[in-house]
């Protein structure tokens, strides 16, 4: 209503004793009707209140539901769909390239593992299982003494590595590991002295 | 947004520890019962319509964001689980839970207020009148007056909430109040 429209209706009712009691009777009927007091169940209904929706709780789905941890809840969901989406991709990709289907000895080279980890093409998880097995298919000890014995022990007729390659290969992986994990084997720079040692058992 | 004081509670109720929503339920049971009761008139749908909110709350909880408070949310829910209840009522016969079946002392008094002076007795039957009155209110004009008289809100929120023009609403608050004033015009003319 406009200010002078309601202007205009005060200056009425301040004339017409019918409306005045009209006003009178629907605030009468407000003020009545909103003010009905509200019954309380007992003080013993009242302490009840949360045992008894306890045991309703315990009893539905949600009660399990929400014993998973949140992200899981919250976006379980669409991480199962990112990851279906995913396995595809890397499915078609693989196929693609033939390379789901390439002998042994065309297996990525440390070079083309550690490029495609640079360029983003494979997360680091990814490479540390694929350096892994690699290692492994090279009958390679999974604990090195230092790095040089781990150039050493790379330098196999299957493999291209190089001491660069090496380097930064450690790099990847050092930059990754948590320093506590590795006990009193402090890393002082990224790319570790030949002193330094590297347990790739934590890795795993 | 003002912080939630139910922030560190709400946290560890969606991770799963009960105990912290059990404290959050203590917290509101009262506010939720008693817009339950405004919607419901009877101690005992009031009571397990407040259950069945809680419920709903805990159902939802990973939902919840920190948008808002915790109780601006639960008061959310509430809000439309009285909506539903008025609708529901409607499809049925005017007949409350707590009149199938009788109420039980253990958790509800029987025979209404206990105020037995000449002026308690006119209030009980005035707040009776009053209750029997607003239930004759169909279910959209009951919605609008509860939620404008009984919790305060404004015509703009009432609006938003059940999704009407502002203008609908005054429409059906007027005829609520009319209607409430007929059915009561012998009390108030007392």
């Amino acid at each position: 209503m406009s200010p002078k429209r309601s202007q205009q209706l005060e200056l009425h009712i301040d004339d017409c004793p019918h409306c005045q009691k009209e006003l009178q009777t629907f605030e009468k009927t407000i003020h009545h009707a909103s003010s009905v007091p509200v019954e309380y169940p007992t003080p013993e209904a009242w302490k009840a209140f949360w045992p008894t929706l306890r045991v309703r709780i315990s009893q539905s789905e949600a009660f399990e539901e929400n014993r998973l941890p949140l992200w899981v809840r919250r976006h379980g969901w669409k991480m199962a769909g990112v990851a279906c989406v995913l396995a595809l991709l890397v499915s078609l990709w693989g196929l693609s390239n033939n390379r789901l289907f390439k002998s042994s000895t065309d297996n990525p080279t440390f070079d083309a593992l550690i490029s495609s980890s640079f360029m983003a093409e494979i997360s680091v998880d990814q490479l540390r299982q694929q350096v892994n097995h690699e290692l492994q298919r090279l009958d390679v000890p999974l604990v090195w003494d230092d790095r040089r014995s781990l150039i050493d022990e790379i330098r196999t007729p299957n493999s291209e590595a190089s001491t660069d390659l090496v380097n930064q290969w450690f790099y990847v992986i050092t930059s990754e590991i948590d320093v506590e994990s590795v006990g009193n084997e402090v890393f002082t720079d990224a790319i570790p002295s030949t002193t330094d040692r590297i347990d790739f058992v934590t890795l795993d | 947004m003002k912080e939630d004081p139910d922030r560190y509670l709400v946290q560890r109720a969606q991770c799963g520890d009960t105990r912290a929503f059990g404290e959050l339920v203590q917290k509101y049971q009262r506010r939720i019962y008693e817009l339950a009761y405004n919607f419901t008139h009877h101690p005992e749908d009031a009571y397990d319509l407040s259950q069945e909110i809680f419920l709903k709350g805990f159902k939802a909880l990973n939902r919840f964001e920190s948008k808002s408070t915790f109780y601006t949310w639960i008061y959310r829910i509430a809000k439309n689980a009285c909506i539903d209840y008025t609708r529901r009522r409607a499809s049925h016969k005017n007949i409350s839970f707590a009149e199938e079946f009788p109420a039980d002392d253990f958790l509800f008094p029987s025979g209404g207020p206990k105020d037995v002076t000449m002026h308690g007795l006119e209030q009980a039957e005035l707040g009776k009148e009053i209750r029997n009155a607003i239930q004759q209110l169909s279910p959209r004009q009951k919605q609008v007056f509860i939620l404008r008289h009984y919790e305060g809100l404004a015509l703009r929120e009432i609006a938003d909430t059940l999704n009407l023009r502002v203008g609908s609403i005054k429409a059906h608050l007027f005829s609520a109040t009319r209607k409430l004033r007929d059915l009561l015009a012998p009390y108030l003319e007392n």
